[in-house]
C-alpha cells in the first residue's frame, strides 16, 4: 500500500513537474484519496485446484518470453477476483461449471505432463475459432477474454509486454523502421 | 443612471456551472456583476480528480462496467463513458428520479461543471442554412436569429475555449478561430483526399472529410497558460477530469475566470426549485433552492437570473416556479415551456476497409476526435432529390489497424496482440437533427416529488418516421462516402441501439425564441418575453438543433445574452 501510495504520488507529482511549473498543484490528500480507492482486499471464490488450472491455461496462453506472461502478471488472482467479485452469482456459477467441464473434458488437466496440457489448449484453441466453435467452445473463448483483458490491464502486461504510455502525446508520423528502434517490434 | 429601487443579494443569479453556466458567470462577472452562481452537483476542486491518471491495474475491476453499478446508476451506467473511472461524475439515478412516459434517457452530471466535464468535445459551428431550417420545412418555431447573428460571438467564445482542427472550405461547416489540428492518419488523408479529388460522392457535391474539431489544446495561448491550462498530451481519458485542463472544461476555464475577479460566490449542492416571481413588478426576485445535504432551504434576490441547467432541468425548474400569475409555469403565456424537446438520433452508418498500400507507417502519440463528415444531404438540388426526410446528419467515427485474428496460444498469440496488420477500417456513425414537434415535450407529475421536494418530470419525447427515414439513409449515404473515399469491403450499419431519445446527449429545446410573444417563450436575445429580467442560455433555448454537437453554441449564445442583458440593465431597463 505504501508502496502503491508512493508510486501514485511520484506518478502525479511527475506529471505536473513534465507539464511545467504553473498547473495548478495537485495536494497530497487528493493523491491519497486516489491511492485508497484502488486498494482493498481481494475477494477470492476459486478452489486451489481451479486456481491452479486457470494459472496453467492462462500461462499456455500468454506464456513467459523475453517479456513476463500471465502467471507473473497475477493473471489466475485476477480472474479469481473478477470471479467472486465482478460477475453475478449466475455467472459465477456459469464459470465455474465451465472450468469443472474443461477440467472434465481433459480427463483432470492437473495430472497431464506439461506437453499434453499445451496439446490440449491447443487443440481446444483450435477448435474455438473453427466454425461453429462459437457456441461449443464459448467457455474456452471467455476464459481465453478474461486471459487476454487481465495481461494486458496488469501492470506487468502493459509497462513490460506491452506498449503503455500514460502521456502519449501529439501523433507523429514515423517509418517502420523508427517504430522498431524505439519498441523493438512491429 | 440605474435606479435602484430594491436591494438585492446579489447582481445576478446564474442556475448552473456547465458548458452555459460557466460562460454566463465569466462574462458577468468580468463586467463586475456580483454574481451568485447556484449547482445541484457536488463540489468539485480542479487538479483534484480522484482518478486522474490511475493505470488500469489501478481501477477497480480494471475499469470494467460491473452489475454493481445498476444498483445506484441503472441509467447513467448504460452509457459506456460511465465506468469505474468516471461514474462519480454521473448522477444517482436512486435520488434523482424523473418517469418516462416515453422512453427518454436523461444522463445527468454529479458535480459542478456539468457535463462540461462529461462532453466529447467535438466543436462545430452551426451554418446559414441551420438557422433557416425551421422556417424552410414548416417544423417547430422559426428562429429570430441568423448566422450573422451568432458568428461574432463563436469569433469572441473560440479563443478562450480552444479548439483544434484544420481549416476548410467546406460551405455547410463554417471554420472555427482553431489552433493546429491534431494530426490526420493515412487512412485519413486518404479519404479526405478522394473526396475532395472527386468532388464528393456520387449524388454527395458537398460530401467532405474533416478532422475531428474539438476543444482541446495544441497550442496554448499566453491567456490559456495564465489560467493553469497547457497542452493536451492526449491521455484519452478526459472524463476522469484533466489538471492541466488540456481539453475545456467549465471548472478549468470560465469559472477559474470568474473565481480570479472576485465576483463570483459559487455554491454547489444547491438545487434549485423555483424561480420566484413578483406580482407587483412583474420581475423575477430570486430563486429558492435546497441544500442537498442537509436539506434546508434558502432563497436569494437578484436583478437578473440566468438559467443554465441545462435543457431539461431548467424546463423542470420553470415549470415548477408557479404563482398566481404563472399556474403552469413562470413566463409561460404562451403555453409552449417544454414543448419541442428534441435529441439528436442515431444508428445508422458504414464500416470499410483499406487493404494493403499503408503498411509502412507508424504512429507515435495520438489525435483526439478523430474525424467529421459533415452534412451532405438536403444541401443542394443534388443531394435532395432522392432523400424521403427533412434535414440531415453527419458523420462522427473511428478508423485505425484492423487487429489480427485472435486465435492461437503462446507467443505468437502473445505479440500478436500487438502487431499492426496492413488493413485499416473506418467507421462512420451518423448524428442526425430531429424537428421539432410541438408532441414531443416534458411536464411535471402532478403529485410526485423527490426527496429534496422538486416536482418530478416527465418526458413524453419519441422520434418520428423523419428520424427513422433519416437513419436509413446514414447507412446508404456512409457506404457511398466509403466507397468514394477510397475503403473497400464496404458494409451498411443499422442499430437500434440509439432509438431511444437521450441516448446521444444532446437533449435541446421546450423554451424556443421567436419575436411574437404568442408564439414563442423567449425573445432573440433569450429573454423570456413576460419576465424581462429571466433568460434562458442552455439547450432549452433552441428552437431546432443542426446535427452538429451543440456545447460550443451554447456557450457562443451565452456570452451573447450576457453582452444584451449587461446593456439592458445599464439601460436601466432590467
Amino acid at each position: 500500500m505504501a508502496d502503491i501510495n508512493l508510486n501514485r504520488r511520484r506518478f502525479v507529482t511527475g506529471l505536473t513537474a513534465m507539464m511545467g511549473a504553473s498547473f495548478v498543484s495537485l495536494n497530497a490528500g487528493a493523491i491519497d484519496a486516489a491511492v485508497a480507492f484502488q486498494s482493498g482486499a481481494r475477494a477470492k471464490i476459486l478452489t486451489s485446484s481451479q486456481l491452479e488450472l486457470v494459472k496453467l491455461i492462462g500461462e499456455i496462453i500468454i506464456p513467459q518470453t523475453d517479456t513476463p506472461g500471465a502467471i507473473a502478471a497475477d493473471v489466475h488472482g485476477y480472474i479469481d477476483y473478477m470471479v467472486a467479485d465482478f460477475m453475478t452469482v449466475k455467472a459465477q456459477k456459469a464459470f465455474i461449471k465451465g472450468l469443472d467441464e474443461l477440467d472434465n473434458k481433459a480427463g483432470g488437466f492437473l495430472k497431464l505432463d506439461a506437453t499434453s496440457q499445451e496439446a490440449f489448449v491447443a487443440e481446444l484453441d483450435k477448435k474455438a475459432y473453427s466454425k461453429g466453435g462459437k457456441t461449443t467452445y464459448g467457455f474456452y473463448r471467455s476464459l481465453k477474454a478474461w486471459v487476454t483483458t487481465g495481461f494486458f490491464t496488469s501492470k506487468e502486461g502493459l509497462t513490460e509486454a506491452g506498449a503503455y504510455n500514460p502521456l502519449p502525446g501529439p501523433l507523429r508520423e514515423v517509418t517502420r523502421q523508427e517504430w522498431l528502434e524505439v519498441n523493438g517490434w512491429a | 443612471m440605474v435606479k435602484k429601487t430594491q436591494k438585492y443579494d446579489y447582481d445576478v443569479i446564474v442556475v448552473g456551472s456547465g458548458m452555459s453556466g460557466g460562460h454566463a458567470a465569466m462574462e458577468f462577472t468580468k463586467k463586475g456583476y456580483k454574481t451568485l452562481v447556484l449547482d445541484r452537483g457536488k463540489p468539485i476542486e480542479h487538479g483534484n480528480y480522484e482518478t486522474e491518471g490511475l493505470a488500469p491495474w489501478q481501477i477497480p475491476f480494471r475499469d470494467k462496467k460491473s452489475h454493481h453499478m445498476k444498483v445506484r446508476q441503472p441509467l447513467q451506467s448504460t452509457k459506456g463513458v460511465c465506468k469505474p473511472s468516471t461514474k462519480h461524475h454521473y448522477i444517482d439515478d436512486i435520488d434523482y428520479p424523473y418517469e418516462q412516459e416515453k422512453p427518454f434517457k436523461w444522463f445527468r452530471s454529479a458535480k459542478v461543471g456539468g457535463k462540461s466535464l462529461l462532453w466529447a468535445r467535438h466543436s462545430y459551428r452551426w451554418n446559414k442554412w441551420d438557422f433557416k431550417a425551421n422556417a424552410k420545412d414548416g417544423n417547430g418555431v422559426p428562429w429570430p436569429i441568423g448566422y450573422e447573428d451568432i458568428e461574432p460571438w463563436y469569433d469572441y467564445v473560440e479563443p478562450f475555449i480552444g479548439i483544434a482542427g484544420l481549416e476548410e472550405d467546406i460551405p455547410q461547416l463554417p471554420n472555427s478561430k482553431f489552433q493546429p489540428p491534431m494530426g490526420l492518419n493515412a487512412v485519413e488523408r486518404m479519404v479526405r483526399e478522394n473526396l475532395l479529388k472527386k468532388g464528393g460522392a456520387p449524388g454527395l457535391p458537398l460530401a467532405r472529410f474533416t478532422q475531428g474539431r474539438v476543444a482541446h489544446l495544441t497550442k496554448p495561448t499566453q491567456e490559456q497558460m495564465e489560467l493553469g491550462r497547457g497542452l493536451c498530451m492526449r491521455r484519452d481519458q478526459c472524463n476522469r477530469g484533466c489538471s492541466w485542463s488540456g481539453f475545456y472544461s467549465s471548472v478549468g476555464g470560465s469559472l477559474v475566470v470568474a473565481k480570479k475577479t472576485g465576483n463570483m460566490t459559487l455554491q454547489s449542492d444547491a438545487y434549485v426549485l423555483e424561480v420566484i416571481y413578483d406580482d407587483d413588478s412583474g420581475k423575477a426576485t430570486g430563486v429558492r433552492y435546497v441544500n442537498t445535504q442537509t436539506l434546508e432551504q434558502t432563497t436569494v434576490t437578484a436583478r437578473v437570473v440566468f438559467m443554465c441547467a441545462s435543457t431539461l432541468a431548467t424546463l423542470q425548474i420553470l415549470m415548477n416556479s408557479t404563482s398566481k400569475h404563472w399556474p403552469n409555469g413562470i413566463g409561460n403565456k404562451s403555453g409552449l415551456l417544454g414543448h419541442y424537446v428534441m435529441d439528436h438520433i442515431g444508428g445508422g452508418g458504414a464500416r470499410g476497409h483499406k487493404i494493403g498500400g499503408l503498411k509502412d507507417v507508424y504512429y507515435t502519440g495520438r489525435a483526439i476526435g478523430s474525424m467529421y463528415l459533415p452534412r451532405s444531404t438536403n444541401l443542394t438540388e443534388e443531394d435532395s432529390k432522392d432523400t424521403d426526410y427533412v434535414r440531415g446528419f453527419g458523420f462522427q467515427g473511428q478508423n485505425g489497424r484492423q487487429k489480427l485474428p485472435r486465435s492461437g496460444i503462446g507467443k505468437v498469440y502473445k505479440e500478436g496482440g500487438r502487431d499492426y496488420s496492413d488493413t485499416w477500417f473506418m467507421t462512420l456513425e451518423g448524428f442526425g437533427e430531429m424537428i421539432p414537434t410541438f408532441d414531443n415535450h416534458v411536464y411535471l407529475h402532478k403529485t410526485k416529488k423527490d426527496k429534496f421536494g422538486m416536482a418530478l418530470l416527465v418526458t413524453s419525447v419519441e422520434y418520428t418516421d423523419n428520424c427513422k427515414k433519416m437513419v436509413k439513409d446514414m447507412a446508404s449515404v456512409g457506404e457511398r462516402i466509403l466507397y468514394a473515399g477510397g475503403m473497400d469491403k464496404v458494409k451498411m450499419n443499422l442499430s437500434e441501439k440509439d432509438g431511444i431519445p437521450g441516448n446521444l446527449i444532446h437533449e435541446m429545446g421546450g423554451a424556443p425564441m421567436g419575436n411574437d410573444p404568442s408564439t414563442s417563450y423567449l425573445n432573440k436575445w433569450n429573454q423570456s418575453h413576460e419576465v424581462p429580467n429571466l433568460f434562458i442560455t442552455d439547450g432549452a433555448a433552441y428552437n431546432s438543433q443542426s446535427c452538429v454537437n451543440p456545447s460550443l453554441t451554447f456557450m457562443a449564445m451565452t456570452a451573447r445574452a450576457v453582452d444584451y442583458a449587461d446593456k439592458q440593465i445599464k439601460a436601466g431597463r432590467i
